[in-house]
């Protein structure tokens, strides 16, 4: 059996006894099954079954899904990897699929695309321990189930991660704690205190969220400007022009020189401006495409 | 050149090509298709049609072998199948059934 | 309710030395801007956009997308993180929303759930099959 680090974590270096592995000239395609440690050099695509630790090296090209103990990847894997203990995401892998195991470790170097999943139970029971002690979080820890269901819905992991929220969202409609309202909420310091149930009209004081589109653009700077929302208070003198201003001045259709409260006017001008979503802008490198099976 | 082992407790089911020696100590099934040699150890069991340069058999083949240059069936070694190659060795004490064709 | 202040025109101290902290009794429902460092041990709820290195220390909670610089979650969140440089989960981290940024380091012991997005370039031989 291959060495394992203090940390219990296949290493990849690990000199195995039984040694079998793939050369770099060799490609396997079909089902491959096995109960010993396998080092792969060449390229396997269809299915790999293992009950021990799979190690694709630099320069192996796994097209599989993977179902094996422990997974340590160098090299490229497109497919999914499911493993029993850990996987391990060396400096030169570059993996694209899900990534499903109780312990997951991406080195920095790696290069990963895909969803990562964790032992279901542990998840769940953090997000329903999480969620109860947010009093206050409740309607907006209903997003990210909603998002978490919309963004992907993989077959392979589907039912893993709709398992997850699903009692989290039980959980959250029994008591129905709303946020309260956005500027009559006194700001509070003790983080426990719940606050009066406040129904607001559209049932979601939060800004619902849509569905992130990451499409790719060029590169992003986080916007340095604050984000004009109508939680954020501004102070700023009337005479400064900025582009979030012009907008609401031309709503308003008043002269600039008339505002002598800029601070409430903010406030109020807000409510009858529509509202500028910030959408965040995404990060992309290179040329490929972002494809989502919904 | 690179060498690629076949673990005794992995089995393979579909086609292995390469252009590297092959030693399969488990089984595989399907299709094998290597430049260089191949050789099946004593345990080993290909259900597969094989191709290679050359065959060296310690265990057992279930399927038609055509080898470039030489196949060699070695003591214990079962072969069911057909076999194509310029030259062929079966050792004594080899169970081989099928037909030989040693023509160019 | 909280406010969150980021004034262009007045100039920041931008002192290195003291980062900007949120502290474990500080919570904070709103949206965060700015442009320097930040370090939150309590809890926030909203977004966060810094042009900056955000620290999650291990008690805090957050429940909000994250644009930033760089980010070091010891602690928990709750959103998208899409970070300019790297992105770090340490041991200990309970992180469930979607990465993305060039690197991300997921250090063992870290728990997430969610999507990583970086760029992954695959050698020319591979042909990218999507199999989602």
């Amino acid at each position: 059996m291959a060495q394992k680090t203090k940390n219990n974590l296949p290493s990849a270096d690990a000199s195995a006894e039984v040694v079998t592995h793939i050369g770099p000239g060799t490609r396997v395609v079909g089902r491959l099954a096995g109960q010993e440690d396998l080092r792969v050099h060449g390229t396997i695509e269809g299915t790999v079954r293992l009950g021990a630790t799979l190690f694709v090296e630099p320069e192996g090209v796994i097209l599989a899904e993977v179902h094996a103990h422990d997974v340590v990847v160098s090299g490229t894997v497109v497919g999914n990897l499911h493993a029993d203990n850990a996987i391990v995401l060396t400096a030169s892998a570059r993996v694209v699929g899900d990534l499903r195991s109780p312990r997951i470790s991406v080195e920095p170097g790696a290069a990963f695309r895909g969803a990562i999943s964790m032992d279901p139970p542990d998840v769940e029971a953090l997000e329903a321990t999480a969620a109860a002690s947010r009093g206050y979080g409740a309607s907006r820890a209903s997003a990210p189930t909603v998002r978490s269901g919309a963004i992907s819905e993989r077959p392979t992991n589907g039912d893993t991660r709709r398992a997850a929220p699903a009692p989290v969202r039980q959980q959250q409609q029994a008591p129905s704690v709303r946020l309260p309202p956005r500027r009559a909420q006194a700001f509070t310091a003790a983080p426990g205190r719940a606050p009066a149930p406040f129904t607001s009209p559209t049932g979601n004081s939060w800004a619902p969220r849509e569905p992130q589109n990451f499409t790719p653009r060029e590169p992003v700077r986080p916007a340095l400007r604050p984000a004009f929302e109508e939680k954020t208070i501004i102070v700023q003198h009337p005479a400064i022009r900025s582009s979030d201003d012009r907008s609401r001045r031309r709503a308003e259709a008043l002269p600039p020189a008339d505002h002598l409260d800029p601070s409430e006017q903010t406030e109020g001008g807000v409510a009858n401006v529509p509202r500028k979503k910030v959408r965040p802008k995404p990060l992309a490198r290179g040329k490929h495409k972002v494809e989502r099976v919904d | 050149m690179a060498t690629t082992v076949i673990g005794s407790s992995i089995v393979i089911d579909g086609e292995i090509s390469g252009e590297e020696h092959l030693v399969v100590h488990g089984t595989v099934k399907g299709r094998i298709n290597v430049r260089d040699s191949l050789v099946v150890e004593n345990g080993g069991l290909v259900e597969a049609t094989v191709e290679t340069s050359s065959i060296t058999v310690n265990g057992t083949v279930n399927g038609d072998i055509s080898a470039s240059e030489r196949a060699e069936l070695r003591p214990n070694s079962t072969v069911v199948g057909d076999i194509r190659a310029p030259r062929i060795l079966i050792a004594d004490g080899a169970s081989f059934k099928g037909t030989v064709d040693m023509g160019g | 309710m909280a406010t969150a202040v980021s004034n262009p025109s007045t100039t920041m101290s931008g002192n290195p030395s003291t980062p900007c902290n949120i502290g474990p009794r500080i919570a904070i429902r709103g949206n965060i801007t700015g442009e320097e460092d930040l370090i939150i041990e309590g809890r926030v709820e909203g977004s966060i956009a810094l042009s900056g290195h955000l620290a999650v220390a291990q008690a805090a909670v957050i429940e909000a997308d994250l644009e930033v610089d760089s980010v070091d979650v010891h602690g928990q969140l709750d959103g998208d993180i899409v970070a300019v440089t790297t992105i770090t989960l340490h041991e200990g981290s309970r992180v469930v929303g979607n990465l993305r940024a060039p690197r991300i380091v997921i250090t063992d012991g870290a728990q997430f759930k969610g999507t990583v997005e970086m760029d992954v370039p695959l050698p020319a031989s591979v042909t990218r099959q999507q199999r989602r």
